[in-house]
């Protein structure tokens, strides 16, 4: 069934805003439930979290709610060059974090040093996505 | 893997992106495939020789391995 170009629009509005609420929505909540557990710096926490929760949640809205209508896959996406990129340099990613953490693990025992789990699992975050980035513009350079 | 994919586009006269509506993959995957840099899947290989009407060994000979 054809569209009007103004129809289109407006039905595309209405996901961009159920993702907006959602972020609003997470975000709130974040910002709301960090607050509960720092009273001295309430609101501080809450904008804080609430900020850095705004992004990701956005980007969870439109998963959600705009790329089942707006976002167009092709047919058989799950034979492109671009899936192969991902699930290669994900598998490399994967042995990357298995031989790095292991080794710094070894490292921490031997040298008996303690290491607090938040900046470590940032670490293993940030690192493992750098990682994936960096292989997959490789692979999509060569 | 060494195929002749470029020379049946031709002569069909169809271009990268005509050719990747038609089997439902991105144009990137039809250029990586043309150059040798990609060796697709042996679903897609499969739909591609029915799409020209011909075996996938028609299309398709061994050589050295591109895939990365």
């Amino acid at each position: 069934m054809e569209h009007t170009p103004e129809i289109s629009r407006q039905s595309r509005a209405i996901p961009g805003r159920l993702a907006a609420a959602c972020a609003l929505l997470i975000a709130v909540l974040t910002g709301a439930t960090a607050s509960a557990f720092r009273p001295e710096q309430a609101w501080m926490a809450f904008a804080v979290f609430g900020l850095c929760a705004a992004g990701p949640a956005y980007a969870l809205g439109w998963v959600v709610f705009v790329s089942p209508v707006d976002a167009q896959v092709s047919r058989n996406a799950r034979y492109n060059i671009e899936s192969h990129w991902l699930e290669h340099a994900a598998s490399r990613t994967l042995r990357d974090v298995f031989v790095v953490t292991g080794l710094l693990l070894f490292a921490l025992s031997v040298a008996d040093w303690q290491v607090s789990a938040v900046p470590a699992l940032l670490a293993v975050l940030v690192s493992a996505w750098i990682d994936l980035a960096v292989r997959v513009a490789g692979m999509a350079r060569r | 893997m060494h195929n002749d994919l470029p020379d049946r586009r031709r002569s069909h006269g169809w271009s990268q992106a005509h050719l990747a509506e038609l089997l439902g993959v991105s144009r990137q995957t039809i250029i990586s495939i043309e150059r040798g840099r990609f060796d697709p899947s042996l679903p897609l290989a499969f739909l591609i020789a029915e799409l020209f009407g011909c075996r996938i060994e028609d299309i398709f000979c061994p050589g050295t391995d591109s895939s990365r």
